[in-house]
């Protein structure tokens, strides 16, 4: 059948490239390769829908990209047992002040570290360690659309909500990074 | 007068959007008196740098990608 024929070709050739894109953007090998094997499935599905004006290659990352969005969407919604405490909550005391260690701990800030592989690896690690709903949200700004409007649209919260959100994921990934880092490395 | 709490979250905002004239000197205020918020703001100013840059970090080596054609291909056979 001509419709597998051509989705099986558009595999062989475009399979790498699908998934650099996917793994660069959810970071996670098996979540990539579900990912690039919906896409071809989805494209297998809708071959009716190609419009031959655009590439194979265009329409097939049209799709990927939606399903990149889908992944963060269902990461977000995922039911989760919130702690009874914010665990950003610690880093303040009853009156809403930082408390001391939290504050006092300077940062060496060298641009250097922009580019270190290991320091990078410890950031990545921090992201992954934040609870699930936070984390998509940071890998969805950050990794996937710079524009938080489009962030707030993907998982349909109100922007009080998603700089609410990054409030305490930043906190959370400052003492991460100064538990991983910055205190080891005086 | 704002405490941490606050005076971090609107760190935070103001990362995304502009401040309220008020929210601006609430915060300028409390700065000028909080070494930590100070401190924090930099360090989180840095975050969000580091953030905006690791985005763009190109991943590493891709593996090969033919099992995962193969594993592909043999479920377009049975759609």
């Amino acid at each position: 059948m001509a419709a597998r024929d051509e989705v099986t070709t558009w595999v062989k050739l475009y399979t790498p490239d699908l998934y650099k894109y996917a793994i660069s953007k959810v970071s996670d090998a098996v979540a990539a390769e579900d990912i690039v094997q919906n896409t071809f499935l989805s494209a297998f599905e809708s071959f009716d829908n190609f419009q031959r004006k655009s590439q194979p290659k265009t329409w097939l990352f049209s799709i990927l990209k939606h399903k990149v969005a889908d992944f963060y969407r269902q990461k977000y919604k995922q039911i989760e047992y919130m702690p009874v405490k914010d665990p950003s909550d610690e880093l303040f005391d009853k009156h809403g002040r930082l408390k001391a260690p939290c504050s006092s701990i300077e940062w060496r800030m060298d641009e250097e570290l922009l580019d270190d592989t290991e320091f990078l690896e410890a950031l990545q690690h921090c992201i992954e360690s934040l609870p699930a709903k936070m984390s998509a949200v940071v890998e969805l700004k950050y990794l996937y659309e710079t524009d938080s409007n489009i962030v707030c649209e993907n998982l349909n919260i109100s922007k009080t909500n998603f700089w609410q959100i990054m409030h305490r994921a930043k906190l959370l990934l400052k003492t991460c990074l100064e538990n991983k880092w910055f205190k080891q490395v005086v | 007068m704002l405490h941490c709490r606050k005076a971090t979250y609107l760190i935070e905002k103001s990362n995304d959007a502009p401040l309220s004239i008020l929210e601006k000197a609430q915060l300028n205020m409390h700065l000028t008196m909080c070494s930590g918020c100070r401190n924090y703001l930099k360090q989180n100013r840095f975050l969000e740098r580091l953030l905006m840059r690791h985005a763009k970090t190109p991943p590493g080596p891709v593996q090969n990608t033919t099992r995962l054609e193969d594993k592909i291909i043999n479920d377009l056979k049975d759609l």
